[in-house]
């Protein structure tokens, strides 16, 4: 049985240089955290990022993690104490005693049997969500009144949904939910999320187009229309293509204008 | 539509000064001594430090002396106005309380384009640094907003937001002007008219010609080096036992008069990059000193 993430952070205005290494960043904490805690999701996560927000849907995340028993092989029986100490220390036992001791043919040794219990994912997701924001860098950041986490801007909302289902994570005042909003001047008031399908759906309804290939898609789309409609030629700029992709917009929609000969000159001095 | 009246320059500090006292906050004047930026006022600099909530609005004149171009350039002044906003703490809503503010201006967000594009703001000789964007509208810049992380070397705690707006920029776009010294300035038509210019145009040509030109550097010099003994005697020299404590405020003004002669020694042309360097130095170093003395005294003996 696998479940749905979607993790949402909205902010106030990322600047635009920062946003793709953001949600490379995030998206990756994100995947090293799930593997840690041994909840590997079967898909890839999808990573998104607008001006004002970063966004990791990850399907295929098993809602149990499984219970296991570990081995681990240590010193021979007879090894220096130092040995054995190191061993007991990093599977966390306190002395020999714990240890079994099995002879393999080459001698005895001991040997530590690590039991994990079975839980739920959503007892460790929150935790293991913090510790993903914890680990984002910002080439820049700041502190702001309602958290005591470091932040590129400061943060209005977190949408934080497993199954649909509302994972408590707490980041002080930042609000945490099911909450986001669509785009800040064309939507208006707080938008209620059920799951990742939904929460695309709405943000759409919403004036924000939220997959940055789409939107370069899109906008690539329309100036071959437009191109053809007037007649014209694209200049093919893919450097420009790519900043429009991430940068500062959420829409995607693009007119014509002209400008008059006069002005593609510079002045000479 | 928006009257003549409420687009005029004074119309505009008007109305944003009737919709900052309505966010609760003080309205103050200006402050009675050149400074480069409304974030030098004591209201700003030193209110921003210790955990007291404050908010407060004013417009305040900036001089920069190197920005001058005797009247003859249609943007650029040495002397020009910023209204200043500082909200302590920063509230959670800061952008939207800024956005309303352009709204109570007749500015309408659905109609233009609006864009927070970062511009992280420093003061070399403040100790100072916060982060922010400059605000966009229709492509033009007409505000900053910064997050104040730090003043005086100091941390913010809690953090502040500041917003200063450009008020001669805004109000160029707001009445379509395309040269300062055309803006109208009161509102009035007819023979009443007074533009930008008809206040300020003598006082740019004048004031360029003195700060490029007239100004005596030699007592420039005198005069920063007097402002810095005199603040560093009223940060350093307090003896709480004798009743003669440090005097935070009194001090903060002798570093403001020393930036504005650093500035004004610059504009003369007469510092060299090295020298440069270490007028900033020295006056941020008065800052820091002015920034810890008004902290230590916060519920002080005043």
């Amino acid at each position: 049985m696998t479940g749905e993430l979607l993790l949402e952070l909205l902010s106030e205005e990322i600047p635009a240089r920062m946003q793709r290494r953001a949600i490379e960043e995030l998206t990756r904490h994100l995947d090293e955290w799930l593997r840690v805690h041994r909840i590997p999701p079967t898909e890839p996560i999808r990573g998104y990022v607008t001006a004002r927000r970063l966004t990791a849907i990850v399907n295929g995340i098993p809602k149990q993690l499984p219970e296991s028993n570990e081995e681990r092989r240590g010193p021979r029986v007879g090894a220096p104490q130092q040995a054995l100490d190191g061993f007991l220390r990093s599977v966390g036992l306190d002395s020999a005693e714990q240890c079994e001791v099995r002879d393999t043919g080459r001698g005895e040794f001991y040997f530590a049997v690590i039991h994990r219990s079975g839980r739920a994912a959503v007892e460790v997701l929150p935790d293991l969500i913090y510790s993903t924001l914890m680990g984002v860098e910002w080439p820049k950041s700041m502190r702001f009144p309602a958290a005591r986490l470091s932040w590129v801007r400061p943060l209005t909302s977190v949408l934080c949904l497993f199954d649909g289902q509302v994972l408590p994570l707490s980041l002080d005042e930042v609000p945490v939910g099911r909450m986001t909003r669509g785009h800040r001047f064309l939507s208006q008031g707080e938008i209620a999320v059920e799951n990742a399908a939904d929460y695309l759906d709405r943000l759409e309804a919403a004036y924000v187009i939220l997959d940055q290939d789409r939107r370069r898609d899109i906008i690539a789309a329309d100036l071959d229309r437009l191109a053809q409609n007037e007649g014209l030629t694209v200049k093919p700029d893919p450097s420009l293509l790519e900043e429009v992709r991430i940068r500062n917009i959420s829409l995607a929609s693009s007119p014509t204008g002209r400008w008059r000969r006069a002005f593609c000159s510079s002045p000479t001095t | 539509m928006k009257s003549v009246a409420s687009t005029s320059f004074q119309g505009l500090i008007l109305a944003l000064q009737r919709y900052w006292a309505e966010q609760g906050c003080v309205i103050l004047q200006p402050y009675d001594i050149e400074v480069g930026a409304g974030t030098f006022h004591p209201a700003t600099a030193l209110r921003a430090l210790g955990p007291e909530p404050w908010r407060a609005a004013y417009v305040q004149p900036s001089r920069r002396p190197t920005d001058g171009r005797y009247g003859e350039n249609p943007n650029r002044l040495q002397h020009y106005y910023q209204l200043q906003v500082i909200l302590k703490p920063a509230p959670a809503d800061s952008q939207d309380l800024y956005l309303k503010s352009l709204a109570a201006l007749g500015i309408d967000a659905s109609k233009h384009d609006i864009r927070f594009v970062e511009d992280d703001w420093e003061s070399p000789t403040l100790g100072a640094w916060g982060l922010g964007w400059e605000v966009w509208l229709d492509g033009m810049e007409v505000s900053q907003f910064t997050y104040f992380q730090q003043v005086g070397g100091i941390e913010c705690d809690p953090v502040s937001t500041e917003l200063t707006y450009g008020l001669e920029r805004l109000a160029m776009y707001v009445q379509g002007v395309e040269n300062v010294y055309d803006l109208d300035f009161n509102g009035v038509a007819g023979a009443g008219r007074i533009t930008y210019g008809d206040v300020f145009l003598r006082a740019e040509r004048e004031f360029s010609a003195y700060n490029f030109e007239r100004a005596d550097t030699a007592i420039l010099v005198r005069h920063f080096e007097d402002a810095e003994r005199e603040c560093n005697a009223l940060v350093n020299a307090g003896d709480e036992n004798a009743n003669r404590p440090k005097l935070a405020l009194p001090a903060y003004d002798q570093c403001l008069k020393a930036s504005h002669l650093f500035n004004l020694l610059d504009a003369r042309g007469v510092i060299s990059v090295t020298e440069r360097a270490a007028y900033i130095g020295r006056v941020r170093a008065l800052a820091k000193a002015c920034c810890e003395t008004w902290l230590a005294g916060a519920g002080g003996k005043f």
